[in-house]
């Protein structure tokens, strides 16, 4: 099961409700492509991850990376 | 030209320290500089001559006095117009921010201030560090040194431009996707993103508090890594720097070797579609690496589009969070690309920004795996496609700009997904006659190596010797 995509009349809702600009059509399009296009991916990856992996946990993979790998 | 602006960064430190050229001499000739390549490049947002020389005149002072203030004395410096002076206009090249008045001073430029370096100024950039060209329709475009009708990248833009056309020996820029690779490599100077946290973000306009880097940009590897030892370590006022020592960067050049180096060329992604002549000045500089001794291996590359893919989805939530309210009071202060950048981020579940989050540690780990088992560095090219005109890149008059715009973060974006250190070094001219750049990419905190990798490259070669002539 993948994310319902969002249309470009989406997006100009929402920009509308947010900020009130108009968007033009074709900005609306490519806006909506994009993210669908994103959401896919990081649906399907996510597929993948551990239950106990970290959201803020990167700074300290980092230097674990670098403990256990000298450059040269 | 004057003979003062041809000196690198160390060089001219080194003669000012030794009383050869004076900080005045050295800021004027700057000044002779920023006056004829201005009209023509447009690198500067804010400039103060007259505060540039009283900088220097008490560098000369003090100086005379016995009194250095560190190894960059009286060196004048501009950097990125989003850098936090305290009491100076700081626009981020804006309307919404362009009153912005800071009471503090960014821990970078702290730190080069008490290193001596002086400051001329703010430098173009694109608005609000968002866009990859360099485009600017507040400030002006920022325009190529090498060819004003093409662009400089972005979003370091006058960063790279006035790197590139003397007018100051190095200077700082930011980099969420790119930005400071991208106008290095445009310009045909070096620039690094490090490791992330490496530098500290501190009175730095924020785009992506996950993936802001600060960095240098200077005409060589050796004055890069100078600056890099200057601002790079951890800070208390940015609590994502890492408190991993800093390495001497410019003594572990002396004895820089690539002897036995394993240097990996990927076998996808980014030299897909490269342009023929891109192709051939980085097939040349692989030559060079052999034939000081390196091996040149080729490297399986992970899916590469995924992490950029997932590195547009933290951006995007990111940025949209930081101009939310402003995007919601004062929406038509951004230029209408610019806006439909932020906004982008508006549409992205939460859910699936923080899954983008958790990827990111399991991602960095199998790409090492993947990569730095089979090799030491990784060369990649700055930009697969010659570096394009103005028009090119502007949607509204270009029928493939979008396509062409994508291309110019191609080998860039996922590197801050991953926080892996890169290093743009120029490696020759593509056919229109625009810089062409490698690009190395190391473990994390391998910034030594990589400055290592670059400084022998770049003895071996003259190419961050050329300087693009004064267009008519």
């Amino acid at each position: 099961m993948t994310d319902k995509k969002i249309g470009h009349k989406d997006v100009s809702r929402l920009a509308e409700s947010f900020h009130g600009m108009p968007v033009a059509e074709s900005r609306a399009v490519a806006l909506a492509t994009e993210v669908n296009q994103l959401n896919t991916t990081v649906q399907t990856e996510s597929r993948a991850l551990a239950y106990d992996v970290d959201a803020f946990g990167f700074s300290s993979v980092l230097q674990k990376l670098k403990r256990s790998r000298r450059p040269r | 030209m004057n003979n003062i602006v041809e000196m690198s960064l160390t060089e001219v430190a080194n003669a000012i320290q030794t009383k050869k050229v004076s900080s005045v001499e050295a800021t004027q000739a700057c000044i002779d500089q920023i006056s004829a390549w201005q009209p023509k490049v447009n690198a500067f947002i804010s400039f103060d001559p007259e505060d540039a020389l009283d900088q220097a005149k008490a560098a000369d002072v003090a100086l005379a006095g016995g009194n250095v203030w560190g190894s960059l004395h009286g060196v004048p410096l501009a950097h990125k117009d989003l850098f936090y002076r305290d009491g100076k206009r700081t626009t981020c090249a804006s309307k919404v921010l362009g009153d912005l008045m800071p009471d503090y001073d960014a821990t970078v430029l702290r730190r080069l201030t008490d290193a001596g370096a002086l400051h001329l100024g703010g430098l173009n950039m694109s608005e609000l560090a968002i866009g990859a060209a360099g485009r600017n329709e507040h400030f002006g475009h920022c325009r190529n040194p090498w060819d004003p009708d093409h662009i400089t990248g972005g979003s370091s833009s006058g960063s790279g431009a006035a790197v590139a056309s003397r007018m100051v020996f190095g200077a700082l820029g930011t980099d969420t996707g790119g930005s400071i690779r991208i106008p290095s490599t445009m310009c045909g100077i070096v620039g690094i993103k490090g490791t992330f946290g490496r530098v500290s973000r501190h009175g730095v306009m924020p785009v992506s508090y996950s993936l802001d880097n600060v960095g240098p940009m200077t005409r060589t590897v050796e004055d890069c890594a100078r600056i890099m030892g200057i601002v790079a370590g951890s800070d208390p006022n940015d609590p994502l720097t890492a408190i991993e020592p800093v390495p001497d960067y410019v003594g572990g050049l002396a004895n820089a070797s690539v002897k036995g180096l394993r240097v990996g060329v990927p076998t996808s992604y980014f030299y897909d579609d490269v342009a023929p002549s891109v192709r051939v000045a980085l097939d040349t500089s692989l030559d060079v690496y052999r034939g000081q001794g390196a091996e040149v291996v080729e490297v399986s590359m992970p899916d590469m589009e995924v992490y950029r893919d997932l590195c547009n989805v933290i951006l995007k939530v990111e940025v949209a969070n930081i101009h939310a309210d402003w995007l919601r009071t004062r929406a038509n202060e951004y230029s209408n690309e610019v806006r439909a950048r932020i906004e982008g981020g508006l549409y992205i579940p939460g859910v699936r920004y923080l899954q983008a989050q958790r990827l990111r540690g399991e991602s960095v780990t199998a790409f090492c795996n993947q990569v730095f088992d089979v090799c030491d560095v990784l060369h990649t090219p700055g930009l697969p496609i010659e570096v394009p005109t103005l028009v090119d890149t502007d949607a509204a008059v270009a029928g493939n700009a979008l396509q062409i715009n994508e291309k110019l973060a191609w080998c860039m974006r996922a590197l801050n997904y991953l926080g892996l250190p890169g290093l743009a070094v120029p490696c020759g001219f593509s056919a229109n006659g625009l810089p062409v750049s490698q690009q190395l990419i190391g473990p994390p905190f391998s910034e030594d190596l990589l400055f290592e990798v670059g400084h022998a490259y770049q003895r071996e070669t003259d190419w961050h010797t050329k300087a693009p002539g004064l267009p008519s």
